[in-house]
Formats: C-alpha cells, structure tokens, sequence
C-alpha cells in the first residue's frame, strides 16, 4: 500500500471518453459525406427527351430502355400519372387515350406535383433545346400506342448501384480501415489492467506467497489490486496459521511419545518391542496426518526438480520392500514443485496400486505444456459410483479401519491435494482390461 | 568419557534422555532452554549437544546456528518438526544429525556414537562438492544436475555417492563403500552395493562407466574429478 501510486484517469471516465470520441467520429463522417459529396441527382428526362425513342426517333439520352409490346396489361400499368399523360399527349400531337405514363407500384407514393417549371432543388441546369422545360424524374414508364394493341414503352435504364452509393460504401470502408488500428490499440489498452488481474489470480492459486499486484492504473484497478493484495495476504495468514497448529500438534502430541519411548528402555524385551511397534504405529499415524494438513496448505517450498529421479526413488522404495512396481526409464522431467509434497504424491498412488492392485505400472511423461503421471494396477478397481469419493479424506473401500489394509483414508485427499496446490488434478478411471489407473497432470 | 548435554524444555524428555545415556556411560548434564545452555557451556567443555528445536525463548535453530559459527562441539537437533524443510533447516544450520521425536533410545545412541566420531576425524572441509557440472550438498545431502534440477537421491544412494565424492579417482572395494553407506543416518539399507551403485548411475544419467567406472573383482572407481563448490 505503501508504495507510489501511479494514478490515471478512471476507467469509467476512459470508457466513456472513447464511447464519445466514437460516435463524433462516426457523426463527423457522416456529416462530412453530405457536405463533400455531392448530393445525389435523380435522373431527370423532359418531355421531349422521352417523346423521341417513343416515336422511333434515336434516343439522345442513352439512358432509356426501349421496347415494343404487343399489349399492356392493367396491372401492368401501375399508378398512371395522369397530368403527365396529358403533356406527353400535347407534346406528340395524339390523343391522350394513346398514351401511358405510369410509376411502379413499388416506387413510393409521393404526391406528385403537377409538372410545371424548371425543378428548384435541381442542381442540373434545365436540359438544353426547347423552351419547353417540363421534367420527369424518378422510376416510371411511357408508352405510346402504335396501333393494333402494339405499345411502345420507354423506361430509365435500372443500375444495380448508383455512383453515390458507391462513393458511401466507399468512405464507410474506409472510416473502418482508418479507425480499426485505434480501437485495437484503445480495447488492449483497456483489458490490459484486467489481463493483469487474471494472471495474478492465477498466479495467486499456485501460490499465496507471490508477489503482489502493482497498485498501477485506472483507480478503479488500483482499487481492486489493493483488495487482492488483501486476499493474498490474508490467505498467507492463513497457510501460517495452519502451519502454527501442525507445528504445536506436532510438539504436544510427540513429546510425550518420546517419553514413553524412552521409558521402554528399561522394560524387558517382548512388551518393550510390541511398544515401540505401537510408537512406530502412532509415529506414522501423527506423520501422515501432518502431511496431509501440509498437503492441504499450498506448498511452501517451490524448487526446481527432476520428477523422473524423485519417481525412481519412490519406486526403488517400494520394489525394495517386495512391491511390484515398474516404471519404464526415460528422459529427465523439469519441474518446479515441493519436492516433499510431490513426493508423498507418487507414493500415496503408488502405494494405493500396490496395496489394492497387487502390482503397479507406473508411466511418466511430458505432452505439450503438461507432464502426466499414470499409476496403473491389475486389482479389482473401484465401483464407478466411488471414483470420486475415494478422494474424500478418512474415507475407505472396506469399510473396515484396519491400518493393515486400509491405512486412514487420507492417501488420495492428500495427493489430490497436492496436485491442485501444483495447478494440476488426478483422476481415478477403471481400465477396461481391468484394474485401475490413476492419472495425475501438472503443468510443465 | 564423552560429556554430553541435553537441552530440551520438556523435563521428562530431558531427565529420562540423560538417564538413558547415563546408563552407556556417558556424562550427562541438562539444561531446559538456550540461556541455560550458554551458561553450562561457559562452564564446562562438551563433547556433542542434543538439542530441541521448538523451546521458550531463542528456539533451537537459532542456538545451533550460533553454536555452529563459534565452532563449537557437534549438535544433534531432537525435534518434533519432522517435515523435510525442517530438517533441511537444520542440517543447513549446522546440526550434523537431525532426529524427529518420538525416536528409539537406540537410535539416538547410534547417532551419538557417529557424531563423536566425526568429532575425532574432523569435519569434511567442504560442505557442498561439485563434479561434472553436477553439485553435491553434503549438508542438506541434496544433488543438483547441471541446470540446477534437484535430482531426489535415496538416503542408501546418497550415502553412496558421499562415499565416491569423497575419495574419487581411488579404487574403493564393496565392502569399503558398504561400511561407509551403512552410517547412522541410512535406514532400510538392505540392498547390494550393486543395485545401489546402478541406481546412482541411472539418476546421474551415466548408465555406464563414464562417472561410476567397475573394475573387475575390485570394486568401483569415481572417474571425474572432485573440486569444492
């Protein structure tokens, strides 16, 4: 807490800061594009621009379809704009019943105005040639009757994408092209303190005694990482004060078996061996039962380790007191890890595939970013509904509190304990060529 | 005969340790914390020291480290904290022997003879000895490879491998190496040298003769050569 603070503004005041800067951008896009572009122009034919190809003359806009139709259905005729079938009529000297002039039925109603003067929001000057300066714009149709239901019909040219719709999609490409590199760089800029976090946190569950979180960022961050360094603290309470219990076990429990095995000294020899048997008994019993509360505690020491030599040993230990128990050679595995605890890991499964499976064959090693740790026996396995419940402490198969068969129930808790204190896990499976294996990974 | 002292805070450990020892001839005085410690050493000379670890005021540890820096007799620490870092701890503070209660009486008098006898030949000069990029520490009885791995030895194949680094490049017959692998400290040491020796090529990663060379109907030679580290 002590140590300077880097202070920056808050993320809130961050966030919202780019939200705003964003949608200005965009406005300012958009603003920009009205202003710069010119204004789309519709399309805009006067009278006699359209009364030409009508009548078979060439079409000088270019941008006519012309065709020749043997009969118009009434359907096909739309909404007829009468007025300006009327002008069309005057303006090719025939009647007004020979012609039509009619909108899609999916152009939008629009009230049409009567076609009168040059059209003011027009940016086009009025079409050369002619005083006469009525105009159409838009979709819509003309047809001339030529005389046996023969119709000729003119129409604008339909293009799939006008040149200012082009032009928008081009700078709407383009704002994103241009505004991609800083919104990358402003999101990494604000998950970058929440990265952090997550690391930490990881970190924090391998191990209490990391370092902690630099009180460095946004307040809000700043606030959070004081709150974890906390956390963290507290919990290295807490390991020590677990530590302070095994230690004051440890001392009120064997001082007086030291005692006791001192007095034997002076008794004769049968009961004096069947006493120490019993001190060697409870001896074991006090070791087991504080390897396990240290098991259960994060690991204390973290030490780089070959796991394969430690497996050996453990090995070696068991073949030397008449277990069967392999282990093929091969390559040596780095690890960091409590070597004590990592120890008492491959002895617990392996003295569980030796006690219960009769014979232990023991696999080790490295995939990608993990190691693997496979025990496998010959024994009669696990019912499939007690593979989990074997890892419970104090908990037996039999039932029975033998130490001859069943020891006390702690092996599995404590080598579980052990591999998530690593960051890893062990799982139990029955092998479907019988036995079981046990499987345990931790990370490399 | 050797004159001992027991420090230890509990009085029946302490009165019934010194009757035990009393009873192999052994001088025996006591002292029930550290400053009563440093008061009976003031007085008296001491062959070996028998001390508890967790006691009221300066703890054990402490003690032995002081003891140790000033160069004084061997130390045996008897405690109740038998996990592997405690006893690391002791050993790197200078205890030779480190023994966890509760221990049979003639355990401790085994360790006792051993530590007067290292008494009379002198402690190794070097305690951490290093071969071939590999590192031995002979306090902690810990084997370092060459990237610094912790290589987990058992206490027979550590024995053995102390015997090698002590006197490398000699011929040494199996019986020598089984006499000094069968020290105090080596419990369960009912293999043939071996099946030892093998297993210490194998964690050496020499399964051959390169470090641990055989030699017909002699024994085994230590090929590389021994430099303190």
């Amino acid at each position: 807490m002590t140590e300077a603070r880097r202070r920056t503004a808050p993320l809130f005041l961050r966030i919202f800061l780019v939200m705003i800067a964003a949608v200005t951008c965009v406005q300012f896009v958009t603003t920009m594009l009205i202003f710069l572009l010119p204004a789309p122009v519709p399309r805009v034919f006067t009278l006699p621009q359209l009364a030409a190809p009508l009548t078979g003359k060439a079409d000088a806009t270019g941008e006519l379809h012309i065709e020749v139709k043997n009969a118009l259905a009434a359907a096909e005729t739309g909404r007829r704009l009468r007025f300006v079938e009327l002008r069309l009529a005057e303006e090719l000297g025939v009647p007004e019943s020979h012609v039509r002039v009619w909108r899609p039925l999916s152009y939008p109603i629009i009230t049409e105005l009567p076609l009168a003067g040059p059209m003011r929001d027009t940016p086009r000057p009025p079409p050369p040639g002619g005083s006469n300066t009525h105009v159409i714009f838009g979709d819509f149709n003309a047809a001339l009757l030529l005389g046996d239901h023969q119709w000729r019909t003119v129409a604008p040219l339909s293009r799939s994408i006008s040149f200012w719709q082009r032009r928008v999609l081009f700078w709407i490409l383009a704002t994103i092209l241009a505004a991609g590199p800083v919104a990358w760089w402003l999101s990494r800029k604000l998950a970058q303190p929440i990265a952090l976090f997550a690391r930490a946190a990881e970190r924090l569950g391998r191990d209490p005694r990391a370092e902690p979180l630099p009180m460095t960022g946004p307040p809000e961050i700043i606030e959070a990482a004081a709150s974890f360094n906390e956390m963290q603290a507290r919990l290295a309470r807490y390991v020590d004060d677990r530590s302070m219990l095994m230690a004051a076990i440890a001392h009120d429990l064997r001082t007086p078996l030291m005692r006791l095995s001192l007095r034997l000294d002076a008794m004769p020899e049968p009961q004096r061996a069947a006493a120490e048997g019993d001190i060697l008994d409870m001896k074991a019993m006090i070791t087991l039962v504080i390897g396990f509360l240290r098991d259960l505690a994060q690991p204390a020491r973290r030490q780089k380790l070959d796991l394969r030599a430690l497996t050996e040993s453990v090995v070696d230990g068991f073949v030397d007191q008449g277990g069967k128990v392999d282990l093929a050679p091969g390559e040596p595995i780095a690890i960091e890890g409590d070597p004590a605890a990592l120890k008492s890991l491959v002895s617990n499964i392996i003295d569980n595939a030796v006690t219960y499976g009769c014979a232990a064959n023991v696999l080790l090693h490295k995939r990608d970013r993990e190691i693997v740790i496979e025990v496998s026996d010959t024994g009669p396995g696990v019912p499939e509904d007690r593979l989990d419940k074997v890892f419970r402490p104090f908990f037996r198969l039999e039932g029975s509190r033998s130490r001859d068969t069943g020891g006390m129930g702690l092996g599995l808790a404590s080598a579980r304990a052990v591999a998530r204190a690593h960051g890893g896990d062990i799982q139990l499976a029955n092998r479907s060529s019988g036995g079981l294996c046990a499987t345990v990974i931790l990370p490399a | 005969m050797a004159n001992l002292l027991v420090v230890d805070d509990d009085p029946g450990v302490r009165t019934l340790l010194s009757e035990t020892l009393m009873r192999h001839a052994y001088t025996v005085q006591t002292a029930a914390d550290a400053a009563e410690m440093d008061r009976a050493i003031q007085n008296a000379a001491f062959d070996l020291i028998i001390l508890d670890v967790m006691m009221p005021g300066e703890d054990g540890l402490s003690a032995c480290g002081r003891l140790a820096r000033r160069g004084g007799p061997p130390i045996i620490m008897l405690s109740a904290l038998g996990e592997v870092e405690d006893r690391v701890a002791g050993l790197e503070t200078g205890a030779g022997h480190y023994l966890v209660k509760p221990c049979s009486p003639r355990e401790i008098l085994a360790h006792v003879r051993a530590a007067l006898r290292s008494r009379e030949t002198g402690p190794a000069s070097a305690r951490s000895l290093t071969f071939n990029d590999w590192v031995v520490d002979l306090d902690t009885r810990q084997l370092f490879d060459a990237e610094g791995l912790l290589v987990d030895l058992l206490p027979g194949e550590f024995a053995v491998l102390r015997t090698f680094v002590e006197r490398p490049r000699k011929v040494l017959s199996r019986d020598t190496l089984l006499d000094h692998a069968r020290g105090p400290d080596t419990e369960a040491f009912d293999r043939a040298i071996d099946v030892q020796v093998s297993r210490l090529r194998r964690k050496l990663r020499a399964p051959g003769d390169e470090v641990i060379r055989t030699i017909r109907s002699e024994g085994y030679l230590f090929v590389p050569e021994v430099h303190p580290a």
